[in-house]
């Protein structure tokens, strides 16, 4: 019974769900238990807030981004929102979108600048972003024409004092 | 707009800056003399949720300043019309375009933007609206 309430997943459907192997998710798991970063209420397994974060493999970060409900992409620092629509492709855990990094790597900015404005994000959660615009360029320029249509669409050309 | 009759230091919006706001752009606008807050030195379940960072600002009578309006799972657009529906207030929402704010020159001429475009508006003014950025 106490070993059951340590593993009560389904560890084939996570293996396959995260890309993981089921050693890997295995250890993940174990791991993430320990420190306190994945609990059980009842059967229900609670994802801290600091999980994803705090993650020191890929296979954590994979693991506890998809307990958490995030959709999973072959980078492990970036996931989307589950839902339908879903989310844009975002560093997890921030609502910092890989669109908005492309956009600073787009202007010309190096990794050490885009971390000084946009403060909350680590050098390699940067990268990854990065990386994920250079494989996904189709996609993340059109998640950007998309914007850009939506305020030229929206925004008054001139200030219409209110009066 | 209507300068008449309001205590002292409430006649222009707090402000609360997203979390893709750039620092120094918030204190760009501070250093003009209004009162800026940021998501970044929140707990991270707000900085982690559109909701709740408006419901924050709600809670600090503050409009929020987000780049936030295409994501379709998730905005600042729809949270508005949401609350508009259930008769719920917010004291604003200003939405300026991230594409802009990360081109090093065209940063300071969407502060300016924004700079004429607060000036222009009492606190009051800004209540329940949704406002876009003026493009000039």
């Amino acid at each position: 019974m106490k070993k059951k309430a340590n593993l009560p997943i389904d560890v084939g459907t996570w293996a396959s769900s995260t890309g993981l192997s089921v050693e890997e998710v295995k250890a993940a798991w174990k791991e993430l238990r320990r420190r306190g970063l994945l609990t059980m209420k009842r059967d229900k397994v609670e994802v801290s807030s600091l999980a994803m974060r705090r993650a020191a493999s890929d296979a954590e970060r994979r693991l506890s981004a998809h307990l958490a409900g995030y959709l999973l992409t072959e980078n492990s620092f970036i996931v989307r929102r589950a839902g339908d629509p879903a989310g844009l492709p975002s560093i997890l855990d921030t609502r910092i979108t890989v669109e908005q990094i492309a956009n600073y790597f787009k202007e010309g900015w190096g990794v050490t600048e885009i971390e000084r404005d946009l403060d909350l994000l680590t050098r390699s959660e940067i990268e990854a972003g990065i990386q994920y615009y250079l494989n996904h360029r189709e996609e993340i320029e059109r998640d950007m024409r998309r914007s850009q249509e939506l305020y030229e669409k929206h925004a008054p050309r001139r200030d219409t004092v209110p009066a | 707009m209507n300068a008449e009759q309001v205590p002292p230091g409430t006649l222009f919006a707090r402000l609360l800056t997203d979390i893709m706001i750039p620092s120094q752009f918030s204190a760009a606008i501070r250093a003009q003399g209004y009162d800026v807050a940021e998501v970044r030195a929140m707990l991270s379940e707000i900085q982690q949720d559109d909701r709740a960072i408006l419901t924050e600002a709600t809670r600090q009578k503050r409009a929020v300043i987000t780049c936030n309006y295409s994501d379709r799972s998730s905005n600042f657009c729809l949270i508005h019309e949401e609350w508009r529906g259930k008769k719920k207030v917010h004291f604003g929402i200003i939405l300026i375009p991230q594409a802009q704010i990360s081109n090093r020159l065209q940063r300071w001429e969407v502060r300016d933007r924004l700079l004429r475009f607060l000036n222009q508006r009492t606190a009051d003014e800004l209540k329940n609206q949704l406002s876009w950025l003026p493009k000039e």
